[in-house]
């Protein structure tokens, strides 16, 4: 019976494609906690930017002098490099929070903060000048972006800004051009397995499609064009109520294991068949500072064995035949959007790109780990495709660089709320979605 | 298929959907049929137009929408709202059925459950075994880039690959060796924990009667530094029931059952130190010395215990034996599959262990010496037992001697010698056959604690009949063989190794 059946059907050979894990510089286990503080790190994202400031300030404005916050003089037009710092009347503080509600304070409700009378102040390690004028505007600039300005003090003791230079896009390796056949990569965040709101059946489409059970021979045959699968964050959602300091009943320890379980199966059926990788998220069971460490193992028995289940960090970096993407589970972008504004999430996306930092919240308002001698979350090589998941919509968007750069940047949307998956082929950067739809009554 | 297979297949679903109600979807279907997804995308179709009325269907319609058709869209439709559905898709797009159920839920999920259980009982099958869920083996695309590693992966991530591969009794024990409860398992992880804490000198005893004994080939003594944690213990033991065979094997392996004995009661005794050697798998030798050192420091008479693990020489052929030069060997243990993962943890430990080695040639060259020289090589031998209690790091077993458990006029002798090695030994010399080395170190502290053990147990050896023999022994060891002697008092009761004889 068996080959009779393989006789009649075409089985198609799922297309290869070359992996590199790039996550190092994202994990923490050679750091070593001594009690320090976040200084350390800022120091290291205003020096590794003001290096490349200055390099690139000549061909800026090569008549201006570059200078410290502390040489500034009055009058005296100049170039000053530093870190942005924008003071914000209406960001929580963390003491009033404590003083209002003595207890666990529920998941913060996303909510901006911004307000008319926000302004900027530009720091180095000599000193901090208030920034006037209205080349910068603090609705778009948060604290944290390191950037060049050129500008003069006033008497009153601020700095005029005329013009900023920001970084500007990494400089890029060359995508491969001799990519001849379609190869796709699926981007999916946002599962949230075991919240209300998911729907296995739904995820269930999605594998099946993905590992080729659905359609007919020829839609396997598209889907046996998907090399890689990312799963960009926010897997499970556990029930709150059960995570309330006290110990857990043992019926309740079941119902808080269901989801993995469920998410394990899951990406057992997927790892049989293509390449994923697992990103932690804001609501998964991993730590909550930046970079997020890759979930542990332990919590797929089903999936680990395979060679084709990779754990990664939050952020994550890897190349599939050359191609390099970059991508986050949301958390930078979720907190730009609190602290400042855009028509679109993809602005904010590209303004960190061009700000060349993942994050540049971190650690003001974004849990971050206090680095010491550097900042991993500084982009260093510009990447082709950059996602962002656990986003409200689909949105892409192709971006060019001064230097020829060309980035696609994706938002993934919640899985559990829009049923949407991405798709990116490599050979041309192009995107497309993937949607189940469940609704038979 | 042949057709009566189809016609039967049929039939199931049929009382599947009907009689119990069941949702059966085409993916459950090639599961439990082990048909081939669209095989049973097919026998749905034939179900559905063969049995159609009666049942509600779930059609799945996959393709690209019109309205944005480079999107690839699936979407679920009930029969009634297949001719909607299917006028948003454009051009080429496909319709199959989903599943037959006897009537849609109002939850779309509850479609999914049946298919869910029947993954979940799938994913609880061992880990070593390959079935469709892992396999995937029934969809229309193969790749055969994946590979699933079967050996230990789950668990502890600092054991290595190959203790996996050891049954489950293995697990069990070290498991149980985390939670410390039985005694047979403390006894196990007694080994283990010693083979953490005092792997160099615990080896060498161990392996130096192993040398000596003509029975013990080799121990299973799998370099302790290498298998310091719960898992490595899976190791050290061997395949399942190594505690077992330690028992057993001490009839025949005179140093064995001294061993084991040892082991045992010293389990109780270390049971309390346990988790901390687990903890400190890796740090070295040096490290779990030390950590064994200060956990063992109240109980100054366990200090010079020594372990000596006898273990069957069916899991182990290269079993390291620290009287043999080359730590090399030890790392070269070939039993379970030892990869390279183990050879990172080797390597700080083998160099301990050659440290150690090189003291216990003597004793080990020794002890070939005695061994030859003593014609009954009845296992139990108390000096053996109250070698593994001796000197902890540096003093190499002291008691290989096997000694004729039945000697009825014994009369302790001490010889002092010279040795090779330039050392000062002191045997104490039953009149019959027994003796004992002892080895002298120059920090050795056990001398004083041996000499007095040794007279305890001499003096019991010669209250009781010396069944024992080995009361000679050194310190804890003596504590041992007075047990021991006190276990086999009456010469007529016959030989000791009836005691540890195998059921």
């Amino acid at each position: 019976m068996e080959s009779m059946e393989i006789d009649s059907e075409k089985v198609h050979e799922r297309k290869q494609s070359d992996y590199n894990y790039l996550d190092e510089r994202f994990e923490i286990q050679k750091e070593m906690y001594r009690g320090q503080q976040y200084s350390q790190i800022y120091f290291a994202r205003l020096h590794l930017m003001r290096t490349l400031l200055y390099s690139l300030a000549p061909t800026w404005k090569p008549h201006l002098p570059v200078g410290k916050v502390l040489g500034l003089e009055e009058g005296k037009e100049c170039i000053i490099v530093g870190t942005l710092f924008k003071h914000m009347k209406l960001k929580p503080c963390v003491l009033d929070e404590y003083s209002k509600e003595r207890s666990v304070t529920p998941l913060v409700k996303p909510h901006n903060f911004m307000h008319p009378d926000d302004n900027l102040i530009l720091e180095d390690e000599s000193g901090r000048v208030k920034l006037g004028g209205s080349a910068l505007s603090p609705a778009i600039y948060v604290t944290g972006v390191v950037v060049a300005l050129h500008g003069k003090e006033t008497c009153a003791g601020e700095f005029f800004v005329e013009d900023v230079l920001e970084a500007g896009l990494p400089p890029q390796i060359e995508r491969p051009i001799d990519l001849q056949e379609d190869k796709y990569v699926v981007l999916l965040s946002g599962l949230c397995i075991g919240s209300k709101s998911a729907n296995p059946l739904q995820f269930q489409l999605l594998v099946d499609h993905i590992t080729g059970h659905l359609g007919d021979e020829a839609e396997q045959g598209l889907a046996a064009q998907i090399v890689h699968v990312v799963i960009a964050g926010n897997s499970v959602e556990f029930p709150r109520k059960l995570i309330n300091g006290q110990n857990l009943a043992s019926k309740d320890q079941s119902t808080l294991y269901e989801p993995i379980r469920e998410i394990d199966i899951m990406l057992n059926q997927i790892a049989a068949g293509v390449s994923v990788d697992i990103m932690p998220g804001l609501n998964d069971p991993a730590n909550f500072a930046l970079p997020q460490q890759p979930l542990n193992r332990c919590l797929f028995p089903g999936s680990a064995p395979y060679n084709t289940f990779r754990s990664c960090t939050n952020p994550h970096s890897f190349d599939v035949d050359n191609i390099r993407f970059l991508g986050t589970s949301g958390q930078n972008i979720d907190d730009l959007d609190k602290y400042s504004e855009a028509k679109s999430k993809l602005d904010f996306v590209e303004r960190t790109l061009r700000w060349r930092h993942l994050a540049p919240t971190a650690p003001n308002t974004l849990g971050c780990y206090p680095f010491t001698d550097r900042d991993p979350f500084l982009i260093e090589t510009c990447p082709h495709v950059y996602f962002v998941g656990n986003q409200d919509k689909y949105d892409n968007r192709l971006i060019k660089g001064s230097e020829g750069q060309l980035v696609r940047l994706i938002c993934i949307p919640k899985f559990c709320e829009t049923g949407i998956a991405v798709a990116v082929n490599l050979k041309n950067l192009e995107c497309h979605t993937l949607s189940f739809s469940t609704q038979i009554s | 298929m042949t057709l009566t297979r189809t016609l039967n297949v049929l039939d199931e679903i049929e009382s599947l959907v009907s009689d119990q109600l069941q949702v059966v979807s085409y993916k459950w279907l090639s599961r439990n049929f082990s048909l081939s997804s669209n095989t049973a995308k097919r026998l749905l179709k034939d179900f559905v137009e063969k049995h159609g009325k009666g049942f509600e269907v779930v059609y799945i319609v996959s393709g690209c929408l019109k309205n944005r058709p480079s999107d690839y869209s699936v979407k679920l439709a009930s029969s009634t709202q297949l001719p909607e559905v299917e006028k948003e898709f454009n051009g080429k797009y496909s319709v199959h059925i989903y599943s037959v159920q006897a009537s849609i839920p109002i939850d779309p999920a509850a479609i999914w459950n049946a298919e869910f259980v029947q993954a979940e009982e799938l994913s609880r099958q061992p880990s070593a075994t390959e079935n469709c869920l892992r396999g995937n083996r029934f969809c229309g695309i193969s790749n055969s880039f994946v590979k699933r590693n079967i050996e230990g992966t789950t668990g502890n991530v600092t054991a290595p690959r190959t203790e996996s591969v050891r049954t489950t009794v293995q697990s069990k024990s070290s498991l149980d060796f985390q939670k410390g409860t039985v005694l047979s398992n403390q006894g196990k992880s007694f080994q283990h924990s010693s083979h953490q804490a005092k792997s160099e000198t615990n080896a060498a005893p161990a392996q130096n009667q192993s040398v000596k004994s003509s029975s013990d080939k080799e121990k299973s003594f799998p370099v302790p530094p290498n298998k310091k944690n719960g898992q490595g213990e899976k190791s050290v033991t061997g395949t399942g029931g190594s505690l077992k065979n330690m028992w057993g094997r001490v009839p025949v392996k005179t140093e064995d059952k001294s061993a084991k004995t040892e082991v045992k009661n010293h389990s109780t005794d270390h049971s309390d130190q346990k988790p901390s050697h687990d903890a400190d798998k890796k740090g070295g030798s040096d490290d779990e010395n030390q950590d064994v050192n200060f956990k063992r420091a109240p109980k100054s008479e366990n200090r010079k215990r020594k372990v000596i693990f006898d273990f069957s020489d069916e899991e182990y052929e290269d079993v390291i034996s620290l009287a043999s030069p080359s730590s090399p060997k030890v790392n070269s243990r070939t039993d379970g599959d030892l990869n390279s993962e183990d050879s990172g943890p080797e390597k700080p430990d083998a160099g301990v262990s050659r440290e150690i080695k090189s003291d216990e040639q003597e004793v080990s060259k020794e002890d070939r010496e005695k061994t030859a020289s003593i014609d009954a090589s009845t296992t139990l031998s108390m000096e053996k037992i109250q070698a593994i209690c001796s000197e902890a790091e540096v003093n190499p077993s002291k008691g290989r001697i096997a000694e004729a458990p039945s000697l009825p006029k014994r009369k302790k002798t001490l010889k002092t010698r010279i040795d090779e090695r330039g050392r000062e030994v002191t045997e104490v010399v039953w009149e019959e056959t027994e003796t004992k080395v002892k080895k002298e170190e120059d920090t050795d502290t056990n001398k004083k604690l041996n000499d007095g053990k040794n007279a305890n147990a001499v003096n019991r050896a010669q209250k009781k009949s010396p069944a024992i023999g080995n009361a000679a022994a050194t310190n804890i060891g003596g504590k041992v063989g007075s047990k021991k002697g006190g276990n086999v008092k009456d010469p007529k009761q016959g030989n000791i190794m009836s005691f540890f004889k195998k059921v």
